[in-house]
């Protein structure tokens, strides 16, 4: 939390007097807080519709409010339980670790991606790693996202090491190199 | 179950546009409302960070996302993800299309009440067309 920068939400807990004990209203910013007692857990076979009348279940929820865009179908939002091994029992869409991501983006203000570049997302010895093998580059962290971003600053250094080297690459890299060509361009 | 739904929405789909789009901007805020005289988008309460006494706690928010450079169709998905364990806490489905790539498009999804079961961090996951475009993050802290 000391990385914290911009705006924040200050709440500060009142019990509501009016409500069942188990229920905590923070005061003015309408949070809930639920005791897992009260909060069970839902989705016990992953099946969506016995879900539906628990607690947190799918809602619909029409969103696009922009001139320019053809809705082509209804949006549904799916609300899951968040408690640990119910989770786990939930099929598809709660599944929650992805074997591979489509990198869109580089966190680099100079290079942009032209061509998705897969990358796989792997666990190893509790470190979680996400590696484009495609460029022979990877990042590690101690969850997928902190994986990614160091694997995206990898990426963006490499571009730039390699483009300043491209006249004497060895063979190995001349290859990452023209993979990365396809794959990134300068703004 | 769900998942099998929304394949059979998008079975008749045009195929997904490989044209990557540029995110512009993803702000998680209290409130997105449309000026109904100038059409504007006004985001009230962008917030990064946010306190609470006790968990499991929910909270109501909106996802402002802005982006530009898409051409064609595009399956949209946005996965609200408690990013220590990779949970999905909820997962939003879609579709759009845009003919010109030289406009820019917004969105604002008016989630309901999202499950926050701990503290840390929380993010909005962003993909086109299978692709990752960004993400909006927040952070929960105990107070």
């Amino acid at each position: 939390m000391d990385k914290l920068t911009g705006k924040e939400i200050e709440l500060h807990t009142k019990p509501a007097v009016d409500k069942p004990e188990w229920v905590t209203k923070l005061a003015e910013q309408e949070i809930i807080a639920l005791p897992e007692e009260v909060h069970p857990p839902i989705w016990p076979d992953g099946d969506l519709a016995t879900a539906a009348p628990s607690t947190v279940a799918l809602v619909g929820v029409g969103f696009l409010r922009s001139g320019r865009l053809q809705v082509r179908e209804a949006i549904k939002v799916a609300i899951f339980e968040a408690g640990g091994q119910t989770i786990a029992g939930a099929e598809d869409l709660a599944t929650a670790a992805p074997s591979t991501v489509a990198l869109g983006f580089l966190r680099d203000g100079e290079l942009r991606v032209r061509e998705a570049i897969e990358v796989a997302i792997l666990e190893e010895d509790g470190q979680i790693i996400a590696e484009a093998e495609e460029l022979n580059e990877f990042g590690a962290g101690d969850n997928q996202s902190e994986a990614v971003i160091d694997l995206q600053h990898a990426i963006a250094e490499l571009y730039f090491s390699l483009e300043e080297d491209k006249d004497r690459l060895g063979p190995g890299l001349q290859r990452v190199w023209e993979v990365l060509q396809v794959k990134v361009e300068k703004r | 179950m769900l998942q099998g739904f929304l394949e059979q929405n998008y079975r008749e789909q045009k195929p997904p546009s490989q044209i990557l789009p540029f995110l512009v901007a993803a702000l998680v805020c209290d409130v997105a409302a449309e000026d109904p005289n100038t059409g504007k988008e006004n985001l009230i309460g962008i917030f990064d960070h946010m306190r609470s006494g006790a968990f499991p706690a929910e909270r109501q928010m909106s996802l402002y996302i802005k982006l530009t450079d898409a051409e064609g169709y595009y399956p949209l998905e946005v996965e609200c993800v408690y990013v220590k364990d990779n949970t999905v806490l909820a997962k939003v489905e879609g579709g759009f299309e845009v003919e010109d790539r030289t406009v820019s498009v917004s969105f604002v999804m008016d989630f309901p009440p999202l499950p926050i079961p701990h503290p840390g961090r929380y993010e909005f996951r962003i993909k086109a067309s299978g692709m990752f475009l960004g993400n909006a993050f927040i952070d929960v802290s105990q107070v």
